[in-house]
């Protein structure tokens, strides 16, 4: 029987965890730490305490804080004045929703963040020695 | 009739129960092996990282040690230095090679771009360690921008 994961995708940090004898168990990552940092390099594959690492180099191609554009229009007026603020490049992507531009190619927040969710899932994975096939995942208060 | 109707319900519910119970005891049955499973993990990694805590407070210790010996330029404290490096070596403490490498996000953390080769390591702020292949520290390093040093 494959155990269900809950997932907390944070702004900032996101963590995962497993119902275990009825009580919530969080998962450390392969770095050892409980939450994961919200970064991710898209280009390079990059999730988490690395992408963060090498951040100052590559802050064109470093996405964090990818939440705060999740399903807000390009024109939204709160994506143009991130767009002043953040290092990397916010595009418009084709169905007019805010969208991040890295080595030449769109990448949706959706697709950002289902990185940082994939990673999680591999983590879980790697836990408990099972395909993890459902995740609740938590929905943000402002959405 | 009725009768009939109240053991069939009976049965229907008590089914429900059982059904119920046995989802438990699975679930029940998988948290305990994997439990199992990872109490042997955590026994092996307690064997091999049993000291990780007490190398890590020792780390930045050395690190003082070696800038002091570096200051002094004296015999002895070079000794001491060398010894304790012996130490952590035999205890499987690796020093994680940076200077003139490629910088790699994995064992490095960058805090600064200056001038140098692109994406190459031009001076360590501290050096990483790895204990038996797994990082402990990364190392805090400068990674080069892409201009070269005369313009």
């Amino acid at each position: 029987m494959s155990k269900i994961i809950g997932i907390d995708l944070g702004t900032t940090n996101s963590v995962v965890a497993i119902m275990e004898a009825g009580s919530p168990k969080v998962i450390h990552n392969s770095e050892g730490t409980n939450t994961t940092p919200s970064v991710v390099v898209p280009d390079q594959n990059l999730v988490g305490i690395p992408a963060k690492r090498q951040q100052i180099v590559n802050p064109k191609n470093t996405i964090f804080s990818i939440k705060r554009l999740m399903g807000r229009k390009y024109t939204d007026p709160e994506v143009q004045e991130l767009k002043k603020t953040l290092p990397y490049e916010i595009v418009a992507t084709p169905n007019g929703l805010a969208g991040v531009e890295v080595e030449g190619k769109v990448y949706t927040p959706q697709e950002i963040s289902a990185k940082i969710l994939a990673k999680l899932k591999a983590e879980a994975e790697k836990f408990t020695g099972t395909t993890i096939t459902d995740a609740v995942i938590t929905v943000p208060r402002l959405f | 009739m009725k009768e009939n109707k109240e053991t069939k319900l009976k049965i229907e519910q008590l089914e429900k129960k059982a059904e119920e119970l046995e989802n438990n005891w699975k679930r029940a049955l998988a948290d305990y092996k994997n439990l199992e499973k990872r109490v042997e993990e955590d026994r092996e990694n307690w064997v091999l990282f049993a000291n990780e805590g007490l190398i890590k407070k020792l780390l930045p210790i050395a690190d003082n040690l070696e800038k002091l010996a570096e200051h002094f330029n004296d015999k002895g404290a070079d000794l001491i230095v060398k010894e304790l490096r012996n130490v952590l070596q035999e205890f499987g403490v690796e020093e994680i090679k940076t200077d003139g490498s490629e910088f790699d996000p994995m064992k490095m953390e960058a805090i600064e771009m200056v001038k140098g080769e692109r994406n190459k390591v031009v001076e360590t702020i501290s050096k990483g360690y790895m204990l038996k292949d797994k990082l402990i520290r990364p190392a805090v390093v400068k990674v080069g921008n892409g201009e070269t040093l005369n313009n």
